[in-house]
């Protein structure tokens, strides 16, 4: 149950943080499934639970992980094309 | 002896079920579309000289030059063996990031690494996650090591049924 909340937890912070950070809830380019950019929906949430998973597996369970996890996600989801340049 | 035949049977049915995911994932995000990468196009075009297929060509060739749905399915078992869901979770990440470092939007990785996830996670009490592993390295087997020119004949026409190349 506690490890549910902890999930949570990164999944929201990380979809809310997307959302200020001004990134579009889809990817604004069609088709979609070629297009490089990020959006809320994919891949943030799914960043954010990988790195929740590392946390928790590494530190133990702690709520102030699962927010920075979700925090991260969103930065990584945010700047990738900075990070692995653009294609 | 009966186990035995019990466990290659588990195994052969893990490695449909991964066969049918990874092919229908990397049909759908667009893999034998178009080449991702120069890599992708020079085995396309060698399948093809081979008397295979274009599209299905592509499709190997994406295949080996980035994680795609296939990588991801077998990372995924295996880190599903190793920690349960969260390997999954894991396993997604991680695809996701090679995926952006080989050119390629990662989509068909990312998805194909939940999807087994899920499937992994509903089958436990059936079929233990090492028989997805050991399927999965026979799927792939059939793809990209049996008969090049069949198995990109297969993948075309799947493509085309899919609506996904000619």
């Amino acid at each position: 149950m506690q490890i549910l909340i902890l999930y949570l937890v990164s999944l929201i912070t990380s979809i809310v943080v997307a959302a200020l950070l001004k990134m579009p809830l889809i990817q604004k380019s069609r088709p979609i499934r070629f297009s490089f950019e990020t959006s809320i929906l994919f891949p943030t949430p799914i960043l954010a639970l990988g790195i929740e998973a590392i946390f928790r597996n590494l530190f133990g369970d702690y709520i102030t992980l699962a927010f920075f996890a979700g925090l991260f996600g969103a930065l990584l989801s945010k700047y990738s094309d900075k990070i692995f340049g653009e294609p | 002896m009966d186990e035995i035949v019990v466990s290659i049977l588990k195994m052969l049915v893990a490695g449909a079920i991964c066969w049918i995911n990874f092919v229908i994932i990397d049909t759908y995000f667009g893999l034998p579309e178009q080449p991702g990468v120069l890599g992708a196009k020079m085995i396309g075009e060698k399948v093809k000289d081979i008397g295979g297929n274009l599209h299905g060509g592509y499709f190997m060739g994406n295949i080996v030059c980035s994680p795609d749905a296939s990588a991801g399915t077998l990372l995924a078992s295996i880190m599903n063996y190793l920690m349960g869901v969260e390997g999954g979770l894991i396993t997604a990440l991680l695809v996701w990031i090679g995926n952006r470092l080989c050119a390629d939007p990662g989509y068909a990785g990312t998805i194909g690494a939940l999807t087994i996830t899920a499937i992994i996670s509903l089958l436990k009490p059936i079929i233990e996650p090492k028989y997805f592993v050991a399927g999965m390295v026979l799927a792939i087997f059939t793809i990209q090591g049996l008969d090049h020119k069949h198995a990109s004949l297969l993948l075309g026409k799947i493509a085309k049924k899919m609506n996904r190349g000619e």
